[in-house]
């Protein structure tokens, strides 16, 4: 069974999100913000297939979550979720972007693709 | 400011001298080398064939000197009787006896020592004793013999190799069958007297001039040609004789004959050169280049015997062209010292030169700076004091129009100042005027009498108050307008301060209600998941969910018009951008009796955009012109260039925008439309901002609105990109 990291600092959409791929047949790990998300990978290690990353969060946002990864030789696909796409978003290396509010059966679509 | 001193001319100056005397006497040198040693040659070459030829004469007249002697000798009547008398011991005898007698006579002869009877029988006679004596007093011949007319010797000055002479080619050539021929022969080694000799046979006649025997002179050739010997020419010049094949038969006192000039091709190319000489490697020298030069001994007996003798004067090129040689490096020290001479005095003209160059630049720095009386003295006599000259002419031409300048500057503060006091004397007047008028009407109510005064006085100032209301009305006029510019400018600045707050407002609450909207749409979808056949729940749910697309929509726009996201900027002419705008949507205009009319201007400089977001931009801009027209009319599309600026404005002929809704019309949800988001021209708004440019609105109401695009020439350094980060 896939394994999905969702990191997003609020605790509602981290439910939604969870609630409704969890339904799809995924299991579902959380973390509210970017240090705890990090620390989830950190100890999930190899079990984690896949990651839903939100941009806006306080300490450390979807970039620096991306950046710290990156130092760390952390290689997981990432599903970038944001408020709007400008040049802040458009340079960074994520393998998706969806634009919030996001529809949840096309966040389900596009993780599949990634992982198989 | 003061730049960095150069100093080019004068090391260009000094470049060119050198460089010029180098190249003119290395043309020099080169030209004097190839024309001297040519020169050379063929003066040398010459000389050389003259003293040849005067060698060769003196070969010849040796060759013919020995002749003559010979012949002499051969005429001596007691050789003939010696020849007679020896003949008689043969009388009687047949061919037969007398080759037995030869033949036992040639070996015995052989083996015969030089002092035996047999040989002194030969060596003692009359005709032999004045053999001897010829031989010796002319040390010339080595051997002098004669033979009967078989061949047979008859008396010799010395022991000869054989006994038996008529098997000699010789001895056949000069008998010639009875006839007689002077016979010479190439030189060649002698046995008999052992040395290299020339070989000369006459016949021998008796007193009837038969031919009776035949007498043959051995010439030393070691000694026939002495003068050959003892001819020098310079360090290394000498004469050789060689051939007809090309062997050396004379030189230096020996006659190898064994030794050739040259090589055979060598040979034929010397010999047949045009002025009988030549430079040639030649192996007898050690293969030292030679300088050969050469004449044919030209005497009767030698040629009738096909001898062909050449004479060869040969000397070392290296001694031949020493001259041309010594001159050239004479020429090369020459232009050695010349440029170490050249060298300071080009330096010192070259400073001399740039010198009031420099003078006139430190001048023209000084005037620069506003020292205008600086002096400028350069008496060089040439070009560069008529420079300094007209340069001192243009800034005293300079100085009187700054004076002039002054001078209607004076003349206009005071005519200013004039003004003024005129304007105030006007206005004291008219107090005056009013308060006489006051006066006056207080006098006309008091005194009726004063009427026609009073009246007279009226229509004058009248007169004065018309004019004055005219002034004031046009100087109204002038500040109405100025009023107008600032009011607007002041609108635009509000307007502009305004939507920057809006926008930053707009992202930021754009970006909290994303979070709410995506719960609210997710827990409808989950929901919907659960409603299973409930139609109503379901319809309900997906009218949440619309509607959270709906707001999604509206917070993009209104991102888009805070801070819109450029993608790939490119350099663009904007009447292809808005042409292909126009493209688009004119069909569908044309149905709504909306007509577009182009009016491009030609060679529009490019402007930097994104093509896809302009193409909104203009989408938009259209639209509201045509939907300004519900009734029809004409879109004017102009394009032009101003100020850098790349401008594209879109008229209509619609109603117009009133004066109240003017500074509202970018606001973020202002619409006067029934249907519409008021989000267009607040986009559009935000684009051409991003792009560095200007999006302005002109309208009056009744007489159609203008929207103008103004795009910076090139690219506005994308600033609308920067603030966004």
């Amino acid at each position: 069974m896939a394994r999905i990291l969702v990191i997003d600092d609020e605790k509602e959409i981290l439910g939604v999100v969870e609630t409704f791929l969890v339904r799809k047949g995924l299991e579902v790990m959380t973390a509210q913000d970017g240090k705890r998300g990090l620390q989830a990978l950190d100890e999930g290690g190899t079990d984690i297939d896949l990651i839903v990353l939100d941009h806006k969060m306080p300490y450390l946002d979807g970039a620096g979550v991306l950046e710290e990864m990156k130092k760390r030789g952390i290689r997981k696909p990432v599903i970038l979720l944001t408020g709007s796409i400008g040049k802040d978003t458009r340079d960074l290396e994520v393998d998706e972007l969806l634009l919030k509010p996001i529809d949840l059966n096309e966040l389900f679509v596009k993780i599949r693709d990634l992982i198989g | 400011m003061r730049k960095k001193r150069k100093t080019g001319i004068r090391r260009k100056l000094i470049r060119f001298t050198l460089s010029s005397t180098l190249l003119v006497m290395t043309i020099g040198l080169g030209l004097g080398y190839f024309l001297g040693h040519r020169l050379l040659m063929e003066t040398i070459g010459r000389n050389h064939v003259d003293i040849a030829e005067s060698l060769a004469v003196t070969v010849s007249e040796m060759v013919e000197n020995s002749l003559d002697s010979i012949k002499v000798y051969a005429a001596n009547p007691d050789h003939a009787a010696a020849i007679l008398e020896r003949q008689a011991a043969y009388e009687g005898m047949d061919e037969a006896a007398l080759r037995g007698y030869f033949t036992d006579m040639d070996k015995k002869w052989a083996s015969a020592a030089p002092d035996s009877p047999l040989v002194k029988a030969f060596l003692t006679g009359k005709s032999a004793k004045r053999l001897k004596t010829d031989v010796l007093a002319d040390g010339t011949f080595a051997e002098i013999f004669t033979t009967d007319k078989f061949g047979g010797l008859v008396a010799a000055s010395g022991k000869t190799s054989d006994f038996y002479q008529a098997d000699e080619r010789w001895w056949q050539e000069a008998y010639n069958g009875g006839k007689g021929f002077i016979y010479a022969g190439d030189i060649e080694y002698d046995k008999s007297s052992g040395v290299t000799a020339l070989t000369i046979a006459v016949p021998v006649r008796n007193e009837k001039d038969e031919v009776i025997g035949v007498m043959k002179a051995v010439i030393n050739a070691g000694i026939l040609f002495d003068p050959l010997h003892r001819f020098k020419l310079g360090e290394t010049g000498h004469a050789v004789l060689v051939n007809k094949e090309g062997f050396i038969i004379y030189h230096a006192g020996m006659s190898p004959l064994s030794k050739k000039l040259c090589d055979d091709d060598e040979f034929k190319k010397i010999t047949g050169a045009p002025g009988r000489y030549a430079l040639s490697r030649s192996p007898h020298k050690h293969d030292k280049e030679m300088f050969l030069a050469f004449a044919f001994v030209d005497d009767p007996v030698l040629a009738g015997n096909g001898i062909l003798w050449r004479v060869f004067v040969d000397q070392e090129g290296a001694e031949v062209f020493s001259p041309v040689r010594a001159l050239f490096t004479q020429m090369i020290w020459i232009t050695v010292i010349m440029i170490l001479v050249l060298a300071p005095v080009a330096f010192y003209f070259a400073g001399s030169f740039v010198k009031p160059i420099k003078k006139l630049h430190d001048a023209t720095e000084h005037i620069a700076e506003g020292e205008l009386d600086h002096p400028i003295e350069i008496r060089t006599g040439d070009e560069i004091e008529q420079l300094a000259d007209s340069f001192r002419d243009m800034v005293s031409k300079v100085r009187a129009r700054t004076e002039d300048f002054k001078g209607l500057y004076a003349s206009l503060e005071q005519k200013v100042r004039e003004r003024t006091v005129g304007l105030e004397r006007a206005q004291d007047a008219t107090m005056h005027i009013l308060e006489d008028l006051q006066s006056a009407k207080a006098e006309l109510e008091k005194k009726s009498g004063g009427l026609e005064d009073s009246l007279e006085k009226a229509a004058k100032t009248r007169q004065i108050m018309i004019s004055m209301l005219e002034d004031n009305n046009q100087i109204r006029a002038r500040l109405e307008e100025k009023l107008e510019e600032l009011k607007s400018a002041q609108s635009m600045l509000v307007q502009s301060e305004k939507l920057a707050s809006l926008g930053k407002l707009v992202s930021d609450m754009a970006h909290e209600v994303n979070n709410p909207l995506m719960i609210i749409s997710g827990r409808a979808q989950l929901s919907e998941m659960d409603a299973g056949e409930n139609g109503e729940l379901k319809e309900n749910l997906r009218i949440i969910m619309d509607q959270c697309q709906r707001a999604k929509h509206i917070i993009q726009r209104l991102l888009a018009f805070s801070k819109p996201s450029l993608g790939e900027s490119k350099k663009i002419n904007m009447n292809d951008s808005i042409n292909f705008i126009i493209h688009m949507v004119e069909h569908q205009f044309s149905l709504r009796n909306v007509r577009v009319e182009r009016d491009y201007a030609k060679d529009l400089p490019l402007a930097e955009v994104d093509d896809k977001q302009m193409h909104e931009v203009f989408i938009n801009l259209l639209n509201n012109a045509a939907e300004a027209m519900p009734g029809g009319g004409v879109i004017t599309v102009k394009t032009h260039a101003e100020n850098d600026k790349v401008i594209v404005e879109i008229k209509d002929t619609g109603g117009g925008i009133s004066r109240e809704n003017m500074p509202r019309i970018f606001d973020p949800f202002f619409t006067t439309k029934k249907e519409g988001t008021g989000l267009g021209l607040s986009v559009c708004y935000g684009i051409v901002k991003a792009h560095g440019g200007e999006l302005k609105y002109s309208s009056k109401p009744g007489r159609g609105t203008t929207a103008a695009v103004e795009l910076p020439v090139g690219g506005g350094g994308w600033p609308g990109l920067k603030k966004g980060e």
